[in-house]
């Protein structure tokens, strides 16, 4: 639901940034057209009271300088002036049809139009009208009258009219991105329950309907597959599971038996000898058997784990204890070393798994250390989570034990065999611990208390709230604390 | 019924090998009062007219299983059951004991345990008041002789009274000597499931113990500290009825 929350406040950023960007590029154009508008108009309304000017009368007539012409050519097409009566009194490239005098109807509707599709320009000069026509078709003219009222309520309402269109796009946005969540909502949930191997069914509708199609489609690929993996492992561990059963009655006579002639006075003693090393193997392959059963329960997840608090230190006491009383040998030491701070702490798992495991590293530590060692184990807090330590002074553990281990090393016949190690390590993945080797002599584990899921809150809302306040997220803060630590 | 290996015992087992084996370690053990089934309704059968004081019963019976077989027992009996089945799951083991077995052993087992277990059963069924003499009995810890019915040790010049904490201290060690006690093993003794806060107040009563069982506290030579452990009654000396 994090990554719906990053999508919902990125769509929100995106609405705004182009509300923002529409915004700007509207005003940065209107003043760059603005600009030209104001520009070029300027020049013809400066260009024909130039030439106005230009317009000279000696000796009772009327001639226009040079510097007019100069400014007339290039730009318009014909020229007049006239007088108080109407009458052309001067002109230039005036077509024959225009030359005649004009009533002050005429000239009131040419002012404010065209003057035969001509657009023209009027200037007031001491001699009279002077009129200048641009070319036909190069000059729209439009005349504009408004209540005054009117226009000065338009000056007060553009802001205003930005202001709502502004707020409107953005609840647009919003109510669009509403829209937009609730169908990310279901596909997100559904994605959730595909991660926990969920199988899925969406409603195909909407704008998601595709993604909810695909993903529907995908949860029935990762079912089929679940079931066909689950049958396959079912039918493994089943086979394992029946064939040690087989093994257990005809073991139980060999065991049986070996042991009654283990006794037996009647026999030599080297007889009884045999007898002794046939139930010790016998014995040996009891407890292959049972790690076999184990291991390939806890590889296909079908051990079922019966968690209980417990305090590790009770355990790891009990369990040293339990090896000296059941006589370890003199070369041997044990030593345990526990933080205070662990007295107190409870944990949660399956003590009868997790004895195992710890027991076995022990044993493991004195199995291949014939000459004697020295066993220390430690338990310590580490952040979040209890750190167990478990080191000797022997030989330490071959590096390819550590890569089997580690899945570096395939998984070949030529791999060590290390099936109490490999139980060791299923034992404490299945709760969720973490198995390092800083050295070979040294094993760490990482012990997790289990957390509680974390009750996100996934309305819309909720998601709102944490996209527009996001500082104010608890977990965000812990998890940076947790990173500034580091 | 005087001794334990003249107490009834019926085998139950679809393997008939396995029986006779079992029938076998039994016998050379002293058990001399042995019955063996090989279905359930020999069992039944052999439950009705033999009466037997202890069941080692399978679980897999061609004709039935002895899940059920053990209820139809217990509608009519209290006799001990021990289970012996080549079935380790935890739920058959959990099952079986919920059922009200008194033990569960999975094949292949040690002759030796099933022999300590099944006399064990039956030391406490049919002996008891044997084992209550034991708990009841004397302790010599040399010169001093501690009575762990009447909390009292008997010193050399005076008598002294154990408090009631002191002397379930002094049990629990007892019912383990020679084998080392855990911090926690003694303090659920004394204060049962919570008693954590209680390690400074566990240390001061051991002192007062050895205050009254040793000859020199200050270096006591049978209730011992192992450092991070707990504490350990050596052997020696001895139990006096």
């Amino acid at each position: 639901m994090k990554s719906l929350s990053k999508i919902f406040t990125r769509y929100l950023m995106t609405a705004l940034i182009i509300i923002l960007v529409t915004l700007f590029l509207n005003v940065f154009l209107y003043i760059v057209t603005a600009f030209r508008i104001i520009r070029s108009t300027n020049r013809q309304v400066s260009d024909s009271g130039e030439i106005a000017a230009e317009l000279r009368m000696t000796e009772g007539k009327i001639f226009l300088s040079e510097k007019g012409y100069a400014c007339l050519m290039p730009d318009y097409a014909w020229a007049m002036l006239l007088n108080d009566n109407g009458q052309v009194i001067w002109s230039w490239r005036l077509p024959n049809h225009l030359n005649h005098s004009y009533t002050a109807r005429e000239i009131a509707v040419f002012s404010k139009w065209y003057l035969d599709d001509y657009p023209v320009t009027e200037r007031v000069t001491d001699y009279g009208l002077f009129v200048v026509a641009s070319p036909r078709n190069s000059v729209w003219k439009y005349n504009i009258s408004d209540n005054i009222a009117a226009i000065n309520m338009m000056a007060d309402m553009i802001p205003v009219t930005l202001i709502v269109n502004i707020a409107f796009v953005f609840l647009l946005s919003l109510f669009l991105g509403f829209l937009f969540y609730r169908s990310l909502h279901t596909i997100a949930a559904g994605i959730k329950c595909l991660s926990e191997q969920k199988p899925i069914h969406l409603p195909e509708k909407g704008m998601t309907e595709m993604l909810a199609r695909q993903l529907n489609r995908t949860s029935d690929i990762l079912t089929r597959q679940k079931e066909r993996l689950a049958q396959r492992d079912d039918a493994r561990t089943a086979w394992i599971s029946g064939v040690s059963h087989d093994i257990r009655t005809p073991l139980s006579l060999i065991m049986g038996y070996a042991s009654v002639l283990k006794e037996d006075v009647s026999l030599t003693e080297e007889r009884r000898q045999q007898a002794a090393i046939i139930e010790l193997q016998s014995f040996q392959i009891k407890h292959l058997i049972e790690d076999l059963n184990l291991t390939s329960k806890l590889e296909y997840e079908m051990q079922p784990l019966r968690p209980a608090d417990f305090h590790p230190s009770v355990l790891l006491r009990k369990i040293v204890s339990d090896f000296y009383n059941q006589g370890l040998s003199e070369p041997y030491l044990i030593e345990l070393y526990i933080d205070p701070d662990v007295e107190q702490i409870t944990l949660n798992g399956d003590t009868a798994l997790l004895e195992r495991a710890f027991r076995n590293l022990i044993q493991n530590s004195i199995r291949h250390n014939p000459g004697g060692c020295t066993v220390t184990v430690t338990a310590y807090p580490e952040k979040d989570s209890v750190c167990f330590q478990i080191s000797d002074n022997g030989c330490g553990i071959p590096k390819n034990v550590i890569q089997s281990l580690e899945g570096i090393l395939p998984d070949t016949e030529k791999a060590p065999h290390i099936m109490g190690l490999r139980i060791v390590w299923q034992i404490f993945k299945a709760h969720g611990c973490k198995m390092v080797f800083p050295d070979p002599r040294t094993i760490h584990i990482l012990y997790f208390p289990e957390k509680e899921e974390d009750q996100k809150q996934t309305s819309f809302f909720g998601v709102l709230g944490r996209a527009l306040f996001k500082g104010s997220n608890p977990r965000k803060t812990r998890t940076s604390t947790a990173e500034s630590e580091n | 019924m005087n001794h334990i290996h003249e107490c009834r015992i019926l085998l139950v087992d679809d393997n008939q090998d396995i029986l006779e084996m079992l029938k076998n370690i039994l016998a050379r053990r002293g058990f001399t009062s042995i019955q063996t089934a090989s279905d359930c309704c020999t069992a039944r059968e052999m439950f009705r007219q033999y009466k037997p004081e202890l069941i080692v019963l399978d679980i897999m019976l061609p004709d039935g299983d002895g899940f059920s077989l053990m209820r139809d027992f217990r509608l009519i009996s209290d006799v001990p059951v021990l289970f012996l089945s080549a079935r380790d799951e935890d739920n058959s083991r959990l099952f079986g004991l919920g059922l009200g077995a008194d033990d569960y052993i999975t094949k292949p087992f040690l002759p030796d345990e099933l022999l300590l277990r099944l006399t064990a059963i039956l030391k406490r069924t049919y002996f008891s008041t044997l084992c209550q003499k034991a708990e009841n009995s004397a302790l010599t810890l040399g010169s001093r002789t501690i009575f762990l019915e009447s909390g009292t040790v008997a010193a050399p010049e005076e008598t002294l009274t154990l408090t009631a904490k002191e002397l379930a201290l002094l049990k629990k060690l007892n019912e383990n000597r020679g084998n080392i006690v855990t911090f926690d093993a003694l303090s659920d003794a004394v204060w049962g499931e919570n008693y954590y806060g209680y390690e400074n107040t566990l240390m001061v009563h051991i002192r007062r113990l050895r205050e009254k069982i040793e000859e020199n506290p200050s270096r006591p030579v049978w209730l011992l500290t192992v450092r991070g452990l707990g504490y350990k009654l050596v052997r020696g000396g001895g139990v006096s009825q």
